[in-house]
């Protein structure tokens, strides 16, 4: 018989990765919280065979993507917001600034992400924040590995407009 | 500079995101605290909602005061200057930094109830509840039971008219009124006194 899911174990381990990635989500930390506790129930509930690590953080990641967009449909009634497109890049500076620029290029890239619309968010924070390959996106998202990469391509054009005028080129200062 | 060179650039910049991001939400941490709020869930069978009318309120003056939902205020004998993180569930508890206490008083605006007025005129309800603070507005349950959004000194900058009210992000919040959902802007200086 199978043993039943250290469920404190998988909450100390994962619980911070969860929280987190609600939060980039739902962008309020208590939803972000209350999320993190239906994700770890759940799992509970259902209790998965995960064999190692990398299937535990998968199947996490996932549980926690779609309870965090059932709470954007259901709790928001979301309806179409302008997102990236109304985003208001600041006027291209230039001058002894650099390293000011580049802190708030950083600022300005967090909030642009933030701001995608939930596929490309998707994508960005799987591969760029999770360190995940395009497939075990796919798997996660349970879409075809080509369209991970097409949602890549298409949210760094998406952010190259964005930020448009206020990306620090390092190799110009060289 | 040329969209491909742009693209070339985002790439850059995103190999860095973790770290951006990580920075940026550098405060959350599920602790303790979400271990044993997983296990109350697993023994009752079902998610438990936050108790989020106790909270922390930084007032003028760096001096900290607490209010519960029900208005009720009450007051820490520690102080944290500028660093408290706010409320938790299961009671009143402050994350001051070490060896930072002093006395705590009560905000006036806020020890009558809240405020009640917005732009000068009267308003027909106080403060109820208020929820966590960034960039200088939190997000506030009014006593008519709408969502508005007060700023540092306990002031509605934005009148309690919302079904429900996101926390501040870049100066802008998710609201939602009458079942639509909209984007409202803030002032530009979060320090600004509205009456």
């Amino acid at each position: 018989m199978q043993e039943k899911i250290d469920i404190d174990r998988l909450v100390r381990q994962y619980g911070t990765m969860v929280t987190k990635q609600a939060f980039f989500y739902l962008k309020d930390r208590h939803k972000a919280e209350d999320v993190t506790q239906e994700v770890f129930l759940r799992i509970y509930k259902k209790q998965p065979v995960l064999p190692d690590e990398q299937s535990e953080k998968a199947y996490i990641l996932r549980v926690t993507i779609n309870l965090c967009k059932d709470v954007l449909k259901s709790a928001w009634n979301r309806r179409v917001m302008p997102m990236i497109e109304g985003y208001d890049a600041p006027s291209p500076q230039s001058g002894p600034e650099q390293e000011a620029l580049r802190s708030e290029t950083n600022e300005l890239l967090f909030d642009a992400v933030m701001q995608l619309p939930t596929i490309y968010k998707d994508v960005v924070l799987l591969f760029y924040y999770n360190d995940l390959p395009t497939g075990e996106i796919a798997r996660i998202l349970s879409i075809p590995e080509v369209t991970v990469r097409t949602r890549l391509m298409r949210a760094r054009n998406r952010l190259a407009q964005a930020l448009r005028g206020s990306i620090v080129d390092e190799s110009a200062e060289e | 500079m040329n969209q491909q060179k742009n693209e070339a650039l985002i790439e850059q910049q995103l190999q860095d995101f973790k770290r951006i991001a990580n920075e940026r939400t550098k405060d959350i941490i599920a602790d303790e605290r979400m271990v044993q709020r997983v296990r109350v869930a697993i023994a009752e069978q079902k998610p438990q909602k936050a108790r989020r009318g106790v909270v922390a309120y930084v007032a003028a003056a760096a001096c900290v005061m607490v209010m519960l939902v029900s208005g009720a205020i009450l007051l820490t004998p520690y102080l944290n200057l500028g660093q408290v993180e706010q409320q938790d569930h299961a009671g009143v508890q402050l994350f001051a930094e070490p060896g930072s206490q002093g006395m705590a008083t009560p905000h006036p605006l806020v020890a009558e109830g809240g405020s009640k007025t917005f732009d000068g005129k009267e308003l027909g309800y106080g403060i109820a509840e208020v929820g966590a603070f960034s960039e200088g507005f939190a997000p506030a349950k009014a006593t008519n039971g709408l969502y508005g959004y007060v700023n540092g000194d306990g002031l509605w900058v934005i009148e309690a008219q919302y079904e429900e009210a996101g926390q501040v992000l870049n100066l802008q919040a998710t609201v939602v009124k009458n079942g639509a959902e909209s984007l409202v802007v803030f002032p530009g200086d979060a320090g600004a006194t509205i009456e």
